[in-house]
């Protein structure tokens, strides 16, 4: 019984098991995940998206670091805590806020594009160059 | 299920100096590589590169014609190798008169005690094959499940393709690879796909042999060489290759207008207003294959062991 | 293409699930090479069981021809009767053309079973990569070629030995003289061992040309071509097998009494000297005496072999027929031990 399943986008750039770890934490923080519940093994994840069966554990220990899961010998690997919190929930006021924002936005005339790459510069500023996907590295040692 | 399927320390395929060669020319010189067990490794290489003639001197249809290769720790074609290895060919050769059955019943008899009925079932019904159709009447792509399934079948612990999903349609292909890497998840076999399709590799493989003109090029776990390399975009108007590149090994180096696009394994920080990604995959592949005098890199773990493999199982 | 003997069940190991058997493979291989060639297999088996039955019911009415018209009694005293005697004209009429024809099938199935040796069992495989399948399995390919080898000389042991005995038994009937096409040193490679070694050989021969030549046709011209020069070796040497009984006179000895069926070797003048002038050219018309007068010789020999060298004979070149078909054997294994890991 699969809880999740993974859709794999092999054009997009973004290593595989970071999209399964991605989508691992985007299904907890919607809730989709809640703990307790168990992940589809790696036989079954491979069996139906057609991927490297060790990508998936990589993903799987990366989340189990993470503390995220739990590996449960012999059961499977199991959800350990969610990541749904309080200030990401659809009704909190950090929302609201940022929805009154992307309304100002609009109204100075700025169109999608310049919005996102407003919001990725800030993100960038404030979390620092954490960009997904281990990808768009700035500095280039090996 | 959360060991990696791998075992590091166990080795699949390794080669010192190995050399192939027909009549006149030399389809493997000097080839230095090792796999290590529980890999689905992608061998990958221009027509002509070598891959194929490697493939069947790991089989042991072959004798190299110089150099050492060994296949589980043993010589290929070894009685105690030749069990645990299956090899299906290019050509996916099978006996065009025998009903799907017969074929599979074929692969029983010729592998006692290893046999698996239902591993080869499942995937004949996965390409919605009926067991009495003759294999003689079947398509390109139906023959190749049927060749993958008898490959499949003999449960083994190293598998050679060579060119396997070429003609599958892409729901079988997936299909196919998908089973594939339940197998690899399920039983930890070692897999080694020869393919041009750099697609068909991308996600799949964790290992990556790249071999052009009878050399290896690359050799390592994919992540790793992707890491170990730069794509570097930017403006450049002067002729030649920028000097801040002078303390790296450049792969290769594009010029289109104002724009140098250049692929390089950086030795330290990499000094200028360059925008600096990690290459692809295929972008990594597409680089080595353009540019063959780029050196060589073998990846620790894809170095030989040879003298301490010589016990192993 | 008439001797695999035995063929499989329709379909060898259609059962499902369980995998009782166990050990090397080798049974595995045996069951893949009827499978392969079912349809041989059955034809062959079929061409035999018509032709053992032909052969009984030829000897026979050859029998009762032969007591209605009391052929044997006579012609045993009077070898020469076949050629006065009506019934023998009759015998002649009624028997000479159908056992000539399946002694002629007979001399030529040696070359056939080579011929599918190199051809289809392992030209073919080959040629269309399917040695590629059976050879990376859990058995060797010097197995392989094993089975490739013992499945046919086994067939040929069990379907061309009942074949010539059933041929020769049919044969013996014939009175002697009636039939002289049909004399043992005719027939002889028909009768007895001889066709069983010479099939022996092709098996061995079509094996290494297969293996050599990996073409399905190619294979066949080669085995054809090989075959044939060594079965010729083999009938050049064949007078020499045994040592031939020398007959001497004064006149150019003829037909020996009683020994109207025997094999002429050779015949000639003796010399002044003592030697030998065989074949002398003697002129047309120039009596044998004068010939020998003109030669200056003393008189005439003439070698030959009684039919009581038959056996001694048959038995010396089976023997060193299927010591060559062993050595080639040898050869093809060493072939594939060398080519292949």
């Amino acid at each position: 019984m699969c809880v999740v399943e993974f859709r794999i986008d092999r054009r997009s750039g973004v290593a595989t098991y970071l999209q399964i770890v991605h989508q691992v934490e985007q299904a907890l923080r919607l809730g989709l995940l809640a703990p307790g519940d168990k992940l589809p093994t790696a036989k079954e994840v491979v069996a139906a998206t057609a991927i490297n069966p060790n990508t998936v554990l990589k993903a799987y220990r990366e989340l189990d670091r993470a503390g995220l899961v739990e590996a449960r010998p012999g059961l499977g690997t199991f959800v350990r805590k969610s990541l749904a919190r309080a200030g990401a929930a659809a009704d909190s006021p950090l929302r609201a806020e940022l929805a009154d924002w992307m309304a100002r936005a609009r109204a100075a005339g700025l169109d999608r594009e310049d919005v996102a790459a407003l919001v990725a510069s800030v993100l960038r500023e404030g979390f620092g160059d954490h960009v997904p996907a281990g990808h768009h590295a700035s500095e280039g040692t090996a | 299920m959360t060991e990696l399927t791998f075992l590091p320390d166990r080795t699949a395929l390794e080669a010192v100096g190995l050399r192939a060669r027909y009549r006149r020319r030399e389809a493997l010189r000097e080839c230095t590589f090792r796999v290590p067990a529980g890999r689905v490794c992608a061998l990958v290489g221009p027509n002509g590169a070598g891959k194929s003639t490697l493939l069947a001197v790991a089989a042991g249809l072959r004798r190299p014609s110089g150099g050492r290769l060994r296949v589980l720790g043993g010589t290929p074609g070894d009685p105690a190798v030749r069990p645990r290895v299956a090899y299906l060919a290019q050509d996916k050769p099978l006996y065009p008169h025998f009903t799907v059955a017969e074929t599979l019943s074929m692969g029983r008899a010729l592998n006692p005690g290893r046999w698996d009925q239902a591993v080869a079932e499942r995937l004949v019904r996965e390409g919605n094959l009926s067991l009495n159709a003759r294999v003689g009447s079947l398509s390109g792509g139906q023959r190749t499940c049927v060749a993958l399934a008898f490959a499949f079948g003999k449960r083994p612990e190293l598998l050679l393709l060579d060119e396997p999903m070429s003609d599958l349609d892409p729901l079988m292909r997936h299909g196919m690879m998908a089973a594939l890497m339940a197998e690899a998840a399920e039983n930890a076999t070692t897999v080694v796909i020869a393919s041009h399709i750099l697609s068909e590799l991308e996600g799949t493989c964790d290992y990556l042999l790249l071999i052009a003109d009878g050399r290896v090029r690359l050799a390592g776990e994919v992540e790793d060489l992707i890491s170990a390399h730069r794509l570097v975009m930017g403006r450049y108007e002067d002729v030649g290759t920028p000097r801040e590149f002078a303390a790296h090994t450049i792969v290769e180096a594009r010029t289109t207008g104002r724009q140098l696009t250049a692929l390089i394994r950086p030795e330290g920080p990499i000094s200028g207003t360059w925008e600096i990604t990690e290459p692809s995959l295929e972008e990594l592949l597409l680089g080595h294959l353009r540019a063959p005098g780029a050196p060589a890199l073998i990846a620790p773990s894809a170095e030989p062991r040879m003298p301490a493999s010589r016990w192993a199982a | 293409m008439s001797t695999e003997a035995a063929p499989g069940a329709p379909s060898p190991g259609m059962r499902k699930g369980g995998d009782a058997e166990g050990g090397s493979g080798t049974a595995g291989l045996v069951r893949l090479t009827l499978r392969r060639h079912r349809a041989t297999a059955w034809a062959a088996l079929g061409t035999l069981v018509a032709l053992l039955v032909g052969l009984v019911f030829l000897r026979a009415a050859i029998v009762d021809h032969v007591r209605t018209h009391r052929l044997d009694t006579r012609c045993v005293a009077d070898w020469g009767c076949g050629f006065s005697s009506e019934a023998a004209n009759a015998f002649r009429d009624a028997f000479g053309d159908p056992l000539h024809y399946t002694g002629r099938l007979i001399e030529f199935l040696p070359l056939v079973i080579g011929l599918f040796v190199a051809g289809p069992m392992i030209g073919r495989e080959m040629e269309s990569g399917t040695y590629k399948l059976a050879w990376t399995q859990s058995v060797s390919p010097a197995r392989w070629l094993a089975v490739r080898l013992a499945v046919p000389a086994v067939a040929v042991l069990a379907g061309l030995s009942l074949l010539s005995a059933a041929y020769t038994w049919t044969w013996r009937a014939v009175p002697v003289g009636t039939l002289p096409e049909e004399w043992w040193s005719r027939s002889y490679d028909m009768l007895g061992v001889v066709p069983v070694a010479h099939a022996l050989l092709a098996v061995a021969v079509g094996a290494l040309v297969g293996l050599a030549v990996k073409r399905t046709l190619a294979a066949m011209g080669g085995t054809l071509v090989t075959y044939s020069a060594l079965v010729w070796g083999l009938q050049s040497l064949r007078p020499r097998l045994t040592g031939t009984v020398t007959e001497l006179s004064a006149e150019m000895p003829g037909l020996i009494k009683g020994e109207g069926d025997a094999w002429i070797v050779e015949r000639g003048l003796i010399a002044r000297s003592g030697g030998r002038i065989p074949e002398p050219d003697c002129g047309v018309g120039v009596e044998p005496a004068r010939c020998a007068e003109q030669h200056g010789a003393t008189g005439w020999y003439l070698d030959y072999h009684p039919s009581s060298h038959l056996w001694t004979l048959q038995w010396t070149e089976a023997g060193i027929a299927v010591a060559l078909a062993a050595l080639t054997a040898a050869a093809s294994v060493w072939l594939i031990r060398r080519t292949y890991p």
